[in-house]
């Protein structure tokens, strides 16, 4: 039996044996190249990749949503096993919640007279949309998810990606109907923050490990283990004061970044629909680029210009 | 629509758009896999067990099949693009090398080709990764993920055989 398979899928032998050691070499030495047009980030691949994953989006959203049930009810199991120990665990962070109540009443009313005193002009509350993510990383080497809104929905690249009120990565493609986060656990993201007991600035970057890490640190400071790290909002790309985890101190100089919450339970996020003051909304959407002028046109550009930027 | 494929395509073709049609749902699976909690960023390479079984139980395709399913795969699940079809093209040339379907005579056979191949492509993955970011990713996760594809390949090898079957009597129509 085994050799007559062997003798019927000859056929396809056939067609694999027409030059394949010449078209093995050139495919191998295109991958290469194309890893280096990937990496140059050039606007075609770009395109390329946004629009398959605009087409494919509503199956694997299709997909992902039995999968998903199939992940809920081992959830529902797991929670259901260890309902008392669970149960116990709530009442005392209840307790320990209705101290913080307590406290953070008096800090409310506290802040709120001295936001009077210094006629504090209020920030603006930064809209937002809430969409499904399709999917989540399937391996180690890339942290990024699906999501499936795109610039119909006002979506953007850059915009600012929450879950349950913590940030948790940035837009990298925008396509018609979905859209691609960039995690912060990702190699390729860097975020400015600071760590908010001392407002010490610094960079998360991500090394596609569990904990992202902090780079840049200035020299000599002392980071407790535990501190606060929040979006600075340096560079205008994001929003400053979006909660992000706490750190983590490790027996070596590094300092990891715990997320406040688990990136494998995602399953809606937020978007903030925010972008810097200074750029122009409407103009992107107008089509409103930058265009450089004309050749001709460049030659006399600065023809007859004083130093004061006045024409003769 | 279907009748026209048939009818035009010579078989070689037929059996390849078959290849890239099952390649291409078995990619959205594996995506969709990893809403599972437990599977985040673990989800079970199916992708690779489908192309070796392929290869094994059918035949080999043309490179650029390979390349294709690669490239295909790499806008779905690859930050650099080009990492998974390099890898998979220098995997798959390595087993045509060594002349897999010839070897692989008994099941204990397939499964230790198979997870050498296996380990070659993480693992040329993973230098290629090392080489641009100079960043080793959770290697915990990464051999979580070998184990378990490992561990799935007895129960997909039997999944898949109706396709071996379904392939097997179209040739002889």
């Amino acid at each position: 039996m085994k050799q007559q398979r062997k003798f019927e899928n000859k056929k396809i032998l056939s067609i694999g044996n027409i030059g394949q050691k010449s078209i093995y070499f050139g495919l191998i030495i295109s991958t290469v190249l194309i890893m280096l047009i990937g990496k140059a980030d050039l606007a075609i691949v770009n395109r390329i990749s946004i629009l398959l994953t605009d087409l494919s989006s509503p199956v694997i959203s299709t997909i992902s949503k039995q999968t998903q049930i199939i992940g809920d009810s081992f959830i529902f199991l797991k929670n259901t096993a260890s309902l008392r120990k669970e149960n116990r665990s709530l009442y005392e962070e209840n307790l320990k919640l209705k101290k913080f109540e307590i406290i953070s009443r008096i800090y409310e009313s506290e802040n709120l007279i001295l936001n009077n005193q210094l006629n504090l002009i209020p920030l603006k509350i930064p809209n937002f949309k809430t969409v499904r993510a399709i999917s989540a990383p399937g391996n180690v080497f890339s942290h990024s998810m699906l999501l499936n809104a795109g610039h119909v929905d006002g979506i953007e690249k850059g915009n600012a990606v929450l879950f349950n009120g913590i940030f948790i990565g940035q837009i990298l493609k925008v396509g018609k109907k979905s859209s691609r986060v960039l995690l912060i656990s990702d190699v390729n993201s860097k975020i400015p923050i600071v760590v908010s007991n001392n407002r010490i600035p610094s960079i998360l970057t991500g090394e596609n490990l569990v904990l992202p890490s902090l780079q840049f640190l200035p020299n000599n400071v002392k980071i407790d283990n535990g501190s606060i790290v929040q979006t600075s909002g340096h560079g205008g790309l994001l929003p400053a004061g979006l909660p992000i985890g706490f750190t983590v101190n490790s027996s070596t100089e590094k300092i990891y970044v715990r997320p406040a919450i688990d990136l494998n339970l995602i399953n809606y996020v937020q978007v903030l629909l925010w972008r810097a003051d200074g750029v122009r909304l409407s103009d992107k959407i107008n089509g409103n680029y930058f265009k450089p002028m004309n050749s001709e046109d460049n030659l006399n550009i600065f023809e007859g210009l004083t130093s004061r930027g006045n024409r003769n | 629509m279907f009748e026209g494929i048939v009818r035009f395509l010579p078989f070689p073709f037929q059996a390849i758009l078959i290849q890239l049609f099952l390649s291409c749902v078995i990619i959205f699976f594996e995506i969709s896999l990893s809403k599972i909690y437990f599977l985040y960023e673990i989800s079970p390479l199916f992708l690779f067990i489908f192309i070796y079984f392929w290869i094994v139980e059918i035949n080999f395709s043309p490179y650029w099949v390979y390349f294709v399913i690669g490239l295909f795969c790499d806008l779905f699940f690859s930050s650099i693009l080009g990492l998974i079809s390099f890898s998979l093209l220098i995997s798959v040339g390595l087993l045509r090398f060594v002349n897999a379907p010839l070897i692989c005579t008994n099941f204990s056979r397939k499964l230790l080709i198979f997870t050498i191949f296996l380990l070659i492509l993480q693992s040329i993955q993973l230098l290629l990764f090392f080489i641009i970011y100079f960043q080793i990713p959770n290697f915990e996760k990464f051999l979580f993920q070998i184990l378990v594809t490992i561990m799935l390949y007895p129960i997909l090898n039997f999944c898949f055989n109706p396709i071996k079957l379904f392939i097997n009597n179209f040739l002889r129509q």
